[in-house]
């Protein structure tokens, strides 16, 4: 049974405005910083992010586990110069409006250039959807 | 056509269908930019999502199917502008269909996504 939750109320933040206009016309979202310095982030489902089915839309779930999977990018580059090469999931459950989605998304691998980022989205304790993401320091952006 | 409230959302979208592909196409505006200027990924992926979708109902007689899997590479980056959609279908099964997409910006590929769609109410 899943119960609604908020994400404010499980301790999360707004995700701080990183200047993406997309992401601030579709959000908003919400982090969390856990006490062994991880980070997890929340979206809350509304009806603006629904289907056709009256299920939360799969461009909008993957509009979040973008921007979730950036995050540890981000982190493990030290900047935000690194841009999406590929990212693969698997949708696992229905997501309903109302449900609050988290994940706490990790850094599987980082080389000299690529950095390999994963993660599971929950709502509640049903896992929703795995995720895969590749990324790239990105060509002609150190400069900027 | 993509429809429902995140569709209305992030549109408005063009559709067309012939010789089994379905073509899809958006206004690439700065509401769907990230902070490089560049198309968001995430916007990328539900021009893709919405694709397979499209391309998957052409063979379901308008039944509808929901994603199961999506794979998107990124091979380019586009600005504001029109982004053009094509996706096909690979293979239907009882339940699944296998399609793949193609995104492009000014004619130069930026995307290229194959995805499972499950067809909504089949066993």
């Amino acid at each position: 049974m899943r119960e609604a939750a908020s994400a404010l109320g499980l301790g999360y933040r707004l995700l701080a405005d990183q200047g993406d206009p997309y992401l601030h016309f579709i959000g908003p979202f919400y982090e969390r910083h856990e006490p062994d310095g991880g980070f997890s982030y929340a979206c809350e489902v509304r009806p603006a992010h629904a289907n056709m089915a009256g299920n939360a839309h799969g461009g909008m779930l993957m509009s979040f586990v973008d921007m979730v999977m950036a995050q540890p990018a981000y982190m493990a580059q030290g900047n935000d110069q690194v841009t999406a090469v590929s990212t693969v999931a698997s949708f696992i459950a229905p997501v309903r409006i109302g449900d609050l989605v988290e994940c706490r998304p990790d850094v599987l691998r980082k080389t000299g250039d690529v950095l390999f980022v994963a993660g599971v989205f929950r709502v509640a304790d049903i896992c929703v959807l795995s995720a895969q993401s590749l990324w790239k320091l990105a060509p002609g952006m150190a400069s900027r | 056509m993509p429809s429902g409230p995140f569709s209305g959302l992030t549109g408005p979208w063009y559709e067309r269908a012939a010789a089994g592909r379905y073509t899809l196409l958006i206004t690439i505006s700065d509401r769907h930019l990230n902070r490089h200027g560049m198309v968001h990924g995430g916007m990328l992926m539900s021009l893709a999502d919405n694709a397979h979708a499209g391309a998957a109902e052409l063979q379901t007689g308008g039944v509808m199917v929901s994603t199961a899997a999506l794979q998107c590479d990124f091979l380019g980056m586009a600005g504001c502008g029109w982004l053009e959609a094509v996706a096909w279908v690979n293979r239907k099964t009882s339940a699944l269909i296998f399609t793949g997409a193609e995104i492009r910006a000014g004619g130069e590929l930026i995307v290229t996504s194959t995805a499972i769609c499950k067809i909504m109410g089949a066993k």
